[in-house]
């Protein structure tokens, strides 16, 4: 049974090239929490800003657009700061990074509330706001790979989980600071509850790994380890100026077939990801729905996502779908796209209700496994230069998704061609990464198979030159007898 | 004979005749008053007819409120105009005119009234003190209302405005009302203002929140949350540092590369011989 078990449980190989054992739980689950909070802050918190952005545009007597560039830059910021933030992790750790992370934010928010410009927010809010977000994501998505290996995908789901609940608190809580503060002393007051991404670091209590070589026990165990070491140097050794790079970030990356396929999958699935949801309410309103009920719908959408969440989390940690982990993904990817292709043929309110429940569904799934898959793909120790590539190249899409999306609507005045757009789009991501990975397991079934034969015919090999030892051994006695 | 006082007398007697005779006459219906909340909303039609003309007759028009409405000439004597889904914002007076080729234009008003309803106003309104704050309401209907603004105390009970600082100023034009209030003070001003419309078919009020902050309010916040970090870190930071010295080596602790690389015995190899939490 636990044999069964574990065979079915087991990543692909080239994930754990941790050289340790995830503990799997105790301090992990209090780490799961601090993730919780860092990834619940970093998503939410660009997003729950526009409440301001009205009070805001009167101030400083700017147009809309002037004003929605903070979010832009704030959203840009973090996701372009992923590199940057993936070689402090690489150098120093979680820890420091998200606490310098907290203080950043902190502090770039104290300072915006005493602005006088719009260039102060600009650079206060946008730059270095973002650049403390990143310093949070990207980390509290490491840690989770260094403390869990066999809960790992609920792990993820439930840190993923904070970006739903904490955009459901904070856009109650900015109306009410709005309403008793104004956006200044809002200000205030925000770079003071960002600074709990600080209390978040603090629990990311790095794992020491004391590095006591065991007493091997047999002489097997030291071939095998010995075998097994020169792979691992073999692949450490690189060639050139990439070297040099390699310290800081792991840009060998770029060779790594999983990741690639992952890179493009996502690129092509992030230009239809955020819109659907930025335009659910204006959809609503243009069909004549009234605003309280266009924001219920919002509402819904993000109660389905909090749920839906850690619930993947917890059906991908089953031992029939860990292994094939990627298949989930897709489906997840293309189930998006089925629902954004529906969504126009369903009529009315009720429509519109049925449509937020599935998407929440949907959106939930895919962001639980996002990175998840990732770790599958690179393992947790490549892990976070890998998120900070793949976050600077998804910036493009992630950005210009919903404006290209808003151009759609304006060009067409109609909005299911929109969703149409993205639906293929989602659809297309999907079906890439569904096939591509299939080949994918292939080809790493295959690399699995050759090593075995390869490490047995070493092993016979050595057996053999025992026995022949031994066949010489005895053949020398026989002839001295 | 006739005295010339007696012809005098007679001309004058048959002047009105002679002159009413020349004036044209107009049919009007009457006045009408809506009622559009109560959910019947019954079509109107406003009706003149020119019966009595000394002129010939050149077209027939009909204005609201002083402006002509578009695409309501006919060359017609009757005429009508009909409101189907008559609305608060349809009320006004309404006039049918006639013009002639050679004489003045001829007119009868029709008024449409209704009870104000009022559309637009601040639902809230948050300044700093000592700042200036504007507080206004709009409204629709006909006649045009009179405006009230009072404070609301309690529970539905009602003061009028104290402006014995004379700080709040009042604005009334027809349809809009506009209450100023310059140099807010903390003590007094914040509360909910009420600003009534009425006029003769009836009144309706509604209430804008007036909140004043303090110039030091969000700093309390602000170090509120701070103390609360402050303490969670400390907690966190002892709770390490205490448990360290009693870590069991073990059970997190790693091992250097054991047996493979290869994942699939990895984890049997560890499952069996040491405990994972």
């Amino acid at each position: 049974m636990q044999k069964r078990g574990t065979k079915a449980n087991m990543p692909p190989p080239a994930t754990t090239n941790l050289g340790y054992t995830p503990p799997d739980g105790g301090w992990g689950w209090a780490v799961v929490f601090g993730s919780f909070i860092s990834i619940g802050f970093s998503y939410a918190f660009p997003k729950s800003l526009t409440i301001y952005f009205k009070e805001i545009q009167e101030y400083f007597s700017i147009s809309y657009s002037q004003i929605a560039w903070v979010s832009s830059i704030m959203l840009a910021t973090m996701y372009a700061g992923g590199p940057v933030s993936s070689i402090l992790v690489n150098r120093y750790g979680s820890r420091p990074v998200v606490i310098v992370g907290g203080l950043m934010v902190g502090v770039a928010m104290v300072t915006a509330s005493f602005g006088t410009t719009i260039l102060h927010l600009y650079l206060c809010v946008g730059v270095i706001g973002g650049f403390g977000l990143a310093f949070n994501l990207q980390p509290a998505l490491t840690i989770i790979g260094k403390y869990f290996l066999v809960k790992r995908p609920i792990a993820n789901g439930l840190a993923m989980a904070g970006s739903p609940v904490f955009l459901s608190t904070l856009a109650p809580l900015n109306q009410f600071l709005f309403d008793h503060f104004g956006w200044r002393g809002s200000f205030l007051t925000l770079g003071g509850v960002m600074l709990n991404c600080c209390v978040a670091g603090s629990l990311m209590r790095p794992i020491e790994i004391k590095m006591k070589l065991p007493v091997s026990k047999t002489t097997d165990e030291n071939n095998a380890g010995e075998l097994d070491v020169t792979p691992q140097t073999a692949e450490s050794k690189q060639s050139g100026c990439a070297a040099k790079i390699n310290q800081f970030i792991d840009v060998s990356l770029f060779k790594h077939r999983g990741f690639l396929i992952y890179l493009v999958g996502n690129v092509l699935m992030f230009f239809g990801f955020f819109a659907p949801v930025v335009f659910l309410a204006p959809y609503a309103k243009h069909q004549g729905i009234d605003e309280y009920s266009a924001a219920f719908l919002l509402s819904i959408f993000a109660l389905v996502d909090m749920f839906a969440r850690p619930g993947t989390g917890l059906v991908a940690n089953t031992r029939w779908i860990r292994p094939k982990i990627q298949y989930f993904f897709s489906f997840a990817v293309t189930y998006n796209g089925l629902c954004h292709v529906m969504c126009p043929l369903l009529p009315g309110y009720s429509g519109l209700v049925v449509y937020a429940v599935f998407f929440g569904l949907a959106f939930g799934m895919v962001c639980a496994l996002l990175f998840e898959t990732l770790m599958d793909l690179v393992g947790a120790q490549r892990f976070s230069s890998a998120v900070g590539l793949a976050t600077i190249i998804e910036c493009g899409p992630v950005l210009l998704g919903p404006p290209i999306s808003g151009l759609l609507v304006d060009i067409f005045m109609d909005y299911k061609y929109m969703y149409f757009a993205c639906g293929v789009m989602m659809l297309a991501g999907g079906i890439f990464l569904f096939i591509m990975n299939y080949y994918n397991y292939r080809w790493l079934e295959k690399e699995q198979t050759q090593r075995k034969v390869e490490g047995l015919e070493i092993g016979l090999a050595n057996e053999e030159d025992k026995d022949n030892e031994e066949e010489i051994k005895l053949s020398t006695e026989e002839e001295e007898k | 004979m006739p005295s010339y006082a007696g012809m005098l007398a007679l001309l004058l007697a048959t002047l009105p005749y002679v002159s009413s005779q020349n004036e044209p006459r107009i049919n009007a219906s009457d006045q009408e008053i809506l009622q559009p909340k109560s959910g019947q909303e019954l079509p109107i039609t406003l009706q003149c007819n020119l019966t009595n003309s000394h002129s010939t007759h050149r077209d027939t028009f009909w204005m609201k409120n002083g402006q002509e409405i578009a695409n309501t000439r006919t060359e017609r004597k009757h005429t009508e105009f009909k409101l189907s889904k008559p609305r608060t914002d349809d009320s006004g007076e309404y006039m049918c005119v006639y013009t002639f080729k050679s004489a003045p234009n001829a007119n009868a008003s029709i008024e449409v009234k209704a009870a104000p309803e009022i559309i637009g106003h601040k639902r809230s309104e948050n300044k700093k003190e000592g700042e200036n704050a504007t507080l206004y309401c709009k409204s629709v209907g006909y006649p045009h209302p009179m405006w009230m603004w009072r404070k609301k105390v309690g529970r539905g009970s009602y003061i009028d405005i104290d402006n014995s600082t004379g700080r709040f100023f009042i604005i009334n034009k027809d349809n809009f009302t506009e209450l100023s209030i310059i140099g807010l003070d903390i003590g007094t001003d914040p509360g909910e203002y009420v600003c009534n419309a009425s006029n003769i078919i009836g009144s309706k009020e509604s209430m804008t929140i007036l909140r004043v902050r303090s110039h030091l309010a969000p700093l309390w916040p602000f170090l509120g949350v701070l103390a609360e970090i402050i303490i969670l870190v400390v907690i966190i930071v002892v709770y390490e540092k205490r448990k360290r010295p009693d870590e069991v080596p073990d059970d997190d602790e790693p091992v250097a590369p054991v047996k493979t690389n290869s994942t699939n015995n990895h984890k049997d190899k560890n499952v069996r011989q040491r405990n994972t939490n």
